[in-house]
């Protein structure tokens, strides 16, 4: 039980960790086509 | 994959000895996520963060050169765009949009709570722009440029003001919340032998929460007899597992043999309650009868069930 309630937290640090991806990810791809 | 999140993982979807949460008006929601409905979730997250990175960066290379650029085309251009900067404008929307349905439609089948994340993308986009128009807008050389200004003000509004209303709108528990979070626990604490799932409660640490068991100041009658009438639906899911009655099942939910108060709900609200179960398909005809007896029962004994 605890376990599944915590995997919920770990569920929503993966949100995170997956918008800090897109932060990421998006200023890679507008350096490498804009060659900035 | 962490050991925190595989049993959530792993939970099967329609396990009998689960109980679908219910609200008025809504599926039940499932107990727990397919593992390729969270990677898409998440990846719906990054593509939507990540256009939007490449369209506030984008913005910020047109306003470098002034505001406008134009590229392509027979005309004489004044301003060329920077290299990339018109193709990754053009893609980011649609990419950011179809990011945004991503999130709402494989948010909505890991858990409440999750697909509400695709609505952040109309503040994040308003406010994050709107940033560069106010930034840009007051370092304009010259002194102030007040257009840069005005479409700053109108999009930070734009996105603070339905960011501030959800906010407002949330109850007090989800505004000092981390997040919507689902827990399962032991449904013994209620009465039954089975697993309660959170219906997303936003609180971070606790599952279903009947409404019996809130604070006693924001507790009517109704919820009480909501409380009543869950715990009767949760018995029946349980009796159909074990093989057993629904007023067995029934029975061993009553709160009033756990020691808790009787709830006041009227007998006719009940059963209209449980009608509506019926035409939403939560019930079936049988289980529909038999619960409709055991409230029956109750009330010619003087009780509620």
């Amino acid at each position: 039980v605890t376990e599944e309630r915590s995997g919920g937290r770990w569920a929503w640090l993966l949100v995170v960790a997956a918008a800090a991806a897109g932060v990421a990810g998006g200023w890679w791809l507008y350096g490498i086509v804009t060659g900035t | 994959m962490t050991p925190g999140i595989a049993p959530w993982l792993s939970a099967r979807r329609y396990d009998p000895r689960v109980v679908q949460p219910m609200r008025e008006g809504s599926m039940p929601a499932r107990t727990g996520p397919r593992l390729t409905d969270l990677l898409l979730y998440l990846v719906g997250v990054a593509v939507l963060v990540g256009a939007l990175t490449v369209a506030w960066r984008s913005m910020r290379a047109v306003m470098d050169i002034g505001g406008m650029c134009a590229s392509g085309g027979p005309y004489h251009i004044a301003v060329r765009c920077p290299e990339g900067v018109d193709i990754l404008l053009i893609v980011a929307i649609p990419v950011g949009l179809l990011a945004v349905g991503m999130i709402a439609w494989f948010g909505s089948r890991i858990g409440p709570g999750f697909a509400s994340v695709a609505a952040l993308a109309w503040p994040a986009l308003f406010l994050s722009l709107g940033w560069n128009f106010l930034e840009y807008g007051l370092a304009a050389t010259g002194g102030w440029d007040w257009a840069w200004l005005i479409c700053g003000v109108l999009f930070v509004a734009m996105g603070g003001i339905p960011l501030l209303v959800a906010i407002r709108g949330m109850p007090r528990g989800d505004r000092r919340s981390s997040g919507p979070t689902w827990a399962a626990r032991p449904a013994a604490s209620s009465g039954g032998a089975g697993v309660t799932v959170s219906m997303g409660g936003i609180r971070p640490s606790p599952g279903l929460t009947y409404p019996s068991e809130r604070a006693s100041s924001d507790a009517t009658p109704q919820h009480v007899g909501l409380a009543s009438l869950l715990r009767q639906v949760q018995g029946m899911t349980v009796a159909e597992a074990a093989g057993t009655t629904v007023a067995e099942a029934t029975r061993a939910g009553d709160p009033a043999e756990a020691g808790e108060a009787d709830p006041p709900a009227g007998m006719v609200e009940q059963l209209e309650r449980l009608a509506r179960l019926k035409e939403r398909g939560a019930l079936g005809e049988l289980e529909y009868l038999q619960a409709k007896q055991a409230v029956i029962d109750a009330a010619a004994k003087g009780g509620t069930a």
